[in-house]
């Protein structure tokens, strides 16, 4: 299924992290989690679920979930586009190798912004 | 005839116990001819970071800690190279044991940091705070050079990696 009208601000999404990506002192999400990989991986941007926690959580073996505010992203600059649902990306990140100090900034704005969803929250989710 | 006293310099704990890391960990320098992969044939921790990380130096010997933890990861995940690249573990602990250094001059420590890879196996350590953000970024491999960003005050920019200037911006850091 295809969705090509706009999110909502109001709409959460979920992005899939390595849990190294987590500071486990304080739970806050890590800059890495936001830096696209080399080419051509990450191309259309960084991945997003518009669904749910636990839709997320499926989509790689080892992985922990955080979320963001579709309108604070637009706010840092960024856009979240659906491409393939319940897959979206967020768009017009760039990689450090083209402007290392915007994919620095991005990087550090969307951990800012992100919250770590509690494993037992998408765990509880399931049927 | 004047009489002539010799001194011994005077060092804190802190000077010390870095000085002693620092001849601890001494490698020769490698040949200038690569010999292999280092992503699959990682060196081993050598015993002199060990110490480091154990000496119980005030968030010095975590970072340390947290950056040999890296090293000594499986090679991949779902994400891409989970394990930290040798010319990035050594480059992260160089910059940081250096800027420790400088800041302990300075009567200072580093603050509370956490290091993290990126998909290729590049370092990164970021010090995150409600009003500012110090990254130190190296990539995996020796083609792009080490940087620094900076988020103080409102005023954001990357600099050129050293150990000075990474000592610097760890000041802004709480």
């Amino acid at each position: 299924m295809s969705n090509v009208e706009p999110l909502p601000c109001n709409t959460i999404v979920y992005r899939a992290i390595r849990p190294k990506w987590v500071d486990p002192e304080t739970n806050e999400v890590l800059p890495a989690a936001f830096v696209k990989r080399p080419s051509p991986d990450d191309d259309d941007g960084l991945s997003v679920d518009v669904l749910s926690a636990q839709s997320c959580a499926t989509a790689l073996k080892k992985c922990k979930v955080a979320s963001l505010h579709v309108g604070r992203v637009r706010d840092a600059g960024l856009d979240i586009t659906v491409d393939d649902y319940p897959h979206a990306n967020i768009t017009n990140v760039p990689r450090a190798v083209d402007d290392e100090t915007a994919a620095a900034r991005l990087s550090v704005a969307l951990a800012r912004q992100a919250r770590l969803i509690p494993p037992e929250r998408y765990a509880a989710e399931s049927p | 005839m004047a009489t002539v006293t010799k001194t011994s310099p005077a060092f804190d704990e802190v000077e010390h116990k870095l000085a002693y890391f620092r001849a601890a960990q001494y490698r020769r320098p490698s040949d200038s001819v690569e010999t292999g992969d280092d992503r699959i044939t990682p060196e081993p921790v050598s015993e002199g970071r060990a110490k480091m990380a154990s000496a119980g130096i005030r968030y010095f010997s975590d970072v340390i800690k947290q950056l040999n933890e890296l090293r000594a990861e499986a090679e991949e995940d779902d994400f891409g190279v989970l394990q930290a690249t040798e010319h990035a573990y050594e480059t992260a602990c160089q910059l940081v044991t250096d800027a420790a250094i400088l800041a302990a001059c300075g009567g200072r420590q580093i603050p509370r940091g956490r290091a993290s890879t990126d998909a290729e196996g590049g370092v990164r350590i970021d010090w995150m705070r409600p009003d500012a953000a110090v990254c130190l970024i190296v990539p995996a491999s020796k083609v792009r050079d080490p940087y620094i960003y900076h988020d103080v005050a409102g005023n954001f920019a990357t600099d050129p990696a050293t150990d000075s200037a990474l000592s610097r911006w760890l000041r802004e850091i709480p």
